[in-house]
């Protein structure tokens, strides 16, 4: 990448080597937190003309050169309604590096429909070189997409990161592109990391290259038994989550009468199951031998499940069990409330007690649980050390982790050796949302 | 207390938590084991390593980066260019000197003293134009006609907008 020229090696600037200027450049582009990004983490990467590498290389000779050298300045591009002209430009300037593209509807709603898809067709362009791809489906773009992967021309082959979002407010999507899309996933050899975000859509997803991929998001309606099949196929995958919020009907709660084959995921590390389709009947069908972080949604609970599947997950580290019981969920599905024989349970089981950070979420059942306790000091049952805490703002946790993080965690009260400890933040907390 | 000599041949006694911010002397350190030999720093000067050791005291206790923080955590920590009040006020010096405060943090590894020093010169450079870097950093055009050439038809983007 050369030096500065001799004009240039009195300036002070010159004292610093190329690899603290790359630093700086990189610092000198990212942006502050504006919105989490699966890929990029707290991240606001619009295109700016007037914070840009462009600029950078019109400084002098050795920035341009260094600019020019270094991907990381022009690998992520966020358009948000940047001209045209500026984004075929930036493209054009270093025609092999890969490409981190995020198309976000969400971020450039207010400029014109035909905009998204003008842009998409700029980087379908390029699709060759795609990383990775986020991006917020309407009509065009996801009908546009389509085409893309039927192509052998055109499919991106090197795209390792794909993650894909519904955008329904006025250009809706057809059930059925969607499903063409996972189709036409197992063209994308190189694909690893999945997020399919549509919570609206519905499943099942055929033709996903579940074998491949090491990171699995799946955020739509899904059966329990689409889910059972899903995760069996994702026997190379380490973290997996699938995640229906909205509450499904009954029938789609169950898994098929007939025996199903005990299963084997070797590489799992990290499970995340929501609990719309009540997943703990899954875990009697799994052994996830590598398994670290599980965080699993209750409707009607099966402990036993539980303890034996902890019992045969050895490494496990975090366990957290969403039983938030609500009556107005009552309305759509047929969820049993935690009894205070479980609550019990839960906090005494030894195989529990062997993990180091458990936490059972009983928002809505925190008072009952503070008066268990109490209880239990009363019979001269004394219970274990616990913890209750507030890791969000609509979640109370309560169990055992060995070091909460104050950032996040807000310490409700603490039981120890037959006492309990109110913190100042249980005063303040939203009664509302507890009992 | 640990000895440190620095290129124009200042001393200076630090306690040793103190210094261990930088993980250079503190591997030093770990090496030589209990010894009272002065530590040579022969790439900073005294007024340099006054300021260091000044941030290093202020920052003292505070927990490390880990050596094996993952790509993640390092592309976090770049990814915001906020600067604290205490760093702000104490990194207001001549470019200078913030230049070379960088390239001691950078040879002492003192990771977040490097952060601060980056971020502040990106931050200078914000938002500016090329023209204007160039005034700031009594940096000259040296670009050939070709160049110029070239960075003229690279910025048609911006005409009839």
């Amino acid at each position: 990448m050369g030096t500065y020229s001799k004009e240039n090696v009195a300036s002070p600037v010159s004292s610093l080597p190329v690899e603290i200027l790359i630093l700086i450049f990189d610092i000198y582009l990212s942006r502050g937190p504006v919105f989490e990004d699966e890929f990029h983490g707290y991240y606001d990467g619009y295109l700016n003309s007037r914070c840009s590498p462009l600029i950078l290389m019109q400084v002098c000779s050795h920035w341009r050169a260094i600019a020019l050298a270094t991907p990381s300045l022009w690998t992520f591009i966020c358009p948000s309604y940047n001209p045209i002209r500026y984004i075929r430009h930036w493209l054009a300037i270093c025609p092999k590096y890969p490409l981190d593209l995020q198309l976000a509807n969400r971020a450039i709603e207010d400029v014109p429909r035909g905009y998204v898809y003008a842009v998409f067709n700029l980087f379908t362009k390029e699709a060759h070189r795609w990383r990775s791809l986020s991006i917020d489906f309407d009509h065009d773009v996801a009908e546009g997409f389509v085409k893309l992967l039927q192509s052998d021309r055109t499919v991106p082959l090197l795209l390792e990161d794909l993650k894909i979002e519904a955008f329904q407010l006025d250009h809706m999507v057809p059930v059925s592109t969607f499903h063409a899309i996972a189709a036409l996933l197992s063209r994308l050899k190189a694909l690893r990391r999945l997020i399919w975000v549509d919570s609206r859509g519905e499943g099942p997803l055929h033709g996903i290259p579940w074998s491949q991929l090491k990171t699995v998001t799946i955020k739509l309606p899904s059966s329990l038994e689409d889910i059972f099949s899903y995760l069996s196929q994702c026997t190379s995958a380490t973290q997996v989550e699938f995640c229906t919020e909205t509450p499904l009907q009954p029938q789609k709660t169950r898994l098929p009468s007939h025996r199903l084959p005990p299963l084997t995921l070797p590489h799992l590390t990290s499970i995340r199951l929501s609990r719309g389709c009540d997943p703990m009947w899954l875990l009697q069908h799994f052994t996830m031998p590598s398994l670290q972080h599980l965080e699993i949604g209750v409707l009607r609970r099966n402990q036993p499940f539980l303890e034996e599947f902890v019992k045969r997950s050895p490494h496990l580290h975090t366990l957290i069990v969403d039983e938030r019981y609500h009556e107005d969920y009552d309305l759509y599905v047929d969820q049993v409330p935690v009894s205070d024989h479980e609550i019990i349970a839960y906090l005494t089981n030894p195989s529990l007690r062997a993990i180091p950070r458990v936490g059972i979420d009983l928002t809505y059942a925190k008072e009952r649980t503070l008066a268990l306790i109490q209880q239990r000091l009363d019979a001269h049952r004394p219970l274990p050390p616990l913890l209750c805490w507030r890791p969000s703002l609509y979640q109370r946790l309560v169990g055992w982790w060995d070091k909460l993080d104050p950032t996040f965690d807000a310490l409700l009260f603490s039981y120890k050796e037959g006492s309990v400890e109110f913190s100042p933040e249980y005063e303040f907390d939203d009664s509302d949302c507890l009992s | 207390m640990v000895l440190l000599v620095t290129s124009d041949n200042e001393q200076f006694n630090a306690d040793k938590d103190v210094v261990e911010r930088s993980v250079l002397i503190k591997n030093m350190l770990e090496d030589v084991g209990e010894s009272d030999q002065p530590i040579p720093l022969p790439n900073v000067s005294s007024s340099v390593l006054k300021k260091v050791l000044e941030y290093c005291e202020h920052h003292r206790g505070e927990p490390l980066p880990s050596a094996d923080a993952d790509q993640s955590q390092d592309e976090t920590r770049k990814r915001t260019t906020d600067i604290s009040e205490w760093d702000q006020k104490f990194i207001t010096v001549d470019q200078e000197m913030l230049f070379e405060i960088i390239l001691a943090a950078n040879y002492l590894d003192i990771k977040s003293l490097l952060d601060v020093g980056c971020k502040t010169v990106a931050n200078m450079i914000k938002g500016k134009t090329p023209e204007e870097i160039r005034k700031l950093f009594n940096i000259v055009n040296d670009f050939t006609p070709e160049e110029e050439a070239q960075i003229k038809k690279e910025n048609e983007w911006a005409e009839d907008r």
